[in-house]
């Protein structure tokens, strides 16, 4: 973990000089974590998609403005969360998402995986984008309480609070769907 | 679905915010609660689809193609430029004002006449009668500054 964080603060310092292989693999290395946000916070492929290729080039854009390169995650995470309200903003209403719009986030062979995923999805898309936006961090593998601190610009010490109640709101909007969960 | 009152504190079993005895009290009664236990398989699902990463389109190439139509992938940002231009005043300061003077057996400096044409004269005469030295210095300039340029040529350089 130590020397992956190494690996990407040299990796920031050449991005920073314009060089393609360090720019090419930050994005590699953080990809996953940047759409995971944006296709829980947009629920379309398509979009998401364009969301995440946008962050990654305002990301760019303003490498040098990054101070300390050992948080590039939570900057990232920061853009890719301002890009999405931007998204959100310019679309002047919240969105309504179908059904089969949620079934595009992710090919699942496993069929009860997948209908566990829609549901999932459907009670994300109805919690509000701060609370989305929590939960997706928060239980993001390795992604740390200060991380998320950072990326929502909230005090660290209210993370678990925070999290805690986003969560007890989304298996609010689960109650009569655990059969479906679980079957 | 069935419910029981204890169900409640299945959240705080699994964030870990019960007391050791609440704990093991708790774990006691979902053996024995089918309201319970069905409560925590779901926790647990709810929690194990919020922890998935979702597999990201390619995206690389197409970042840093529009990067490059940009000219941001190659150019620097103004404030680090900035330092780096500052950089190569102060090489050219040092170069052409103290240790040239030096090697050409100039007479020593003098702010006040630096731009004096009496001062100018011999010096570009020294120029044109130094014309190999006054190449290699410029050469060697420019060489500083094709390394401070680009990243590659630093990265093989470990500057």
């Amino acid at each position: 973990m130590r020397s992956d964080q190494n690996d990407v603060v040299d990796l920031v310092a050449y991005a920073r000089d314009g060089d393609e292989q360090a720019i090419s693999r930050l994005i590699t290395i953080h990809k996953g974590l940047i759409y995971t946000i944006v296709i829980r916070m947009v629920s379309n492929s398509d979009t998401a998609r364009d969301l995440t290729h946008d962050a990654f080039i305002r990301a760019f854009r303003k490498i040098r403005d990054l101070r300390a390169p050992g948080l590039f995650r939570p900057w990232l995470c920061a853009i890719a969360r301002r890009i999405v309200l931007d998204h959100f903003r310019s679309e002047k209403r919240k969105r309504t998402v179908s059904l089969e719009e949620i079934g595009e986030i992710g090919v699942e062979p496993d069929h009860a995986a997948a209908r566990r995923r829609v549901i999932i999805q459907d009670a994300l898309t109805q919690l509000n984008p701060r609370d989305r936006l929590l939960l997706v961090l928060a239980y993001y593998q390795g992604f740390s309480h200060a991380e998320v601190a950072q990326t929502m610009k909230i005090p660290e010490s209210n993370v678990r609070v925070y999290v805690q109640r986003a969560r007890d709101r989304l298996r609010k909007l689960l109650k009569g769907r655990e059969h479906d969960l679980l079957s | 679905m069935i419910s029981c009152p204890e169900s409640e504190k299945i959240q705080a079993l699994r964030s870990g915010s019960l007391s050791a005895e609440e704990a093991r009290l708790m774990q006691s009664h979902i053996e024995t609660c089918p309201a319970c236990r069905q409560e925590l398989e779901v926790e647990t699902a709810i929690d194990r689809e919020l922890a998935l990463e979702i597999r990201a389109p390619e995206i690389e190439a197409s970042v840093l193609r529009e990067l490059k139509i940009l000219g941001l992938a190659e150019a620097g940002d103004s404030r680090h430029d900035f330092y780096k231009y500052l950089l190569y005043a102060a090489l050219i300061v040092v170069f052409g004002f103290l240790i040239m003077p030096h090697l050409l057996h100039l007479p020593p400096l003098r702010i006040g006449q630096l731009f004096s044409p009496d001062r100018l004269r011999p010096l570009i005469s020294v120029f044109q009668s130094n014309l190999p030295v006054t190449i290699g210095i410029g050469f060697a300039l420019l060489s500083i500054s094709l390394l401070f340029s680009f990243p590659r040529l630093r990265k093989a350089f470990e500057l």
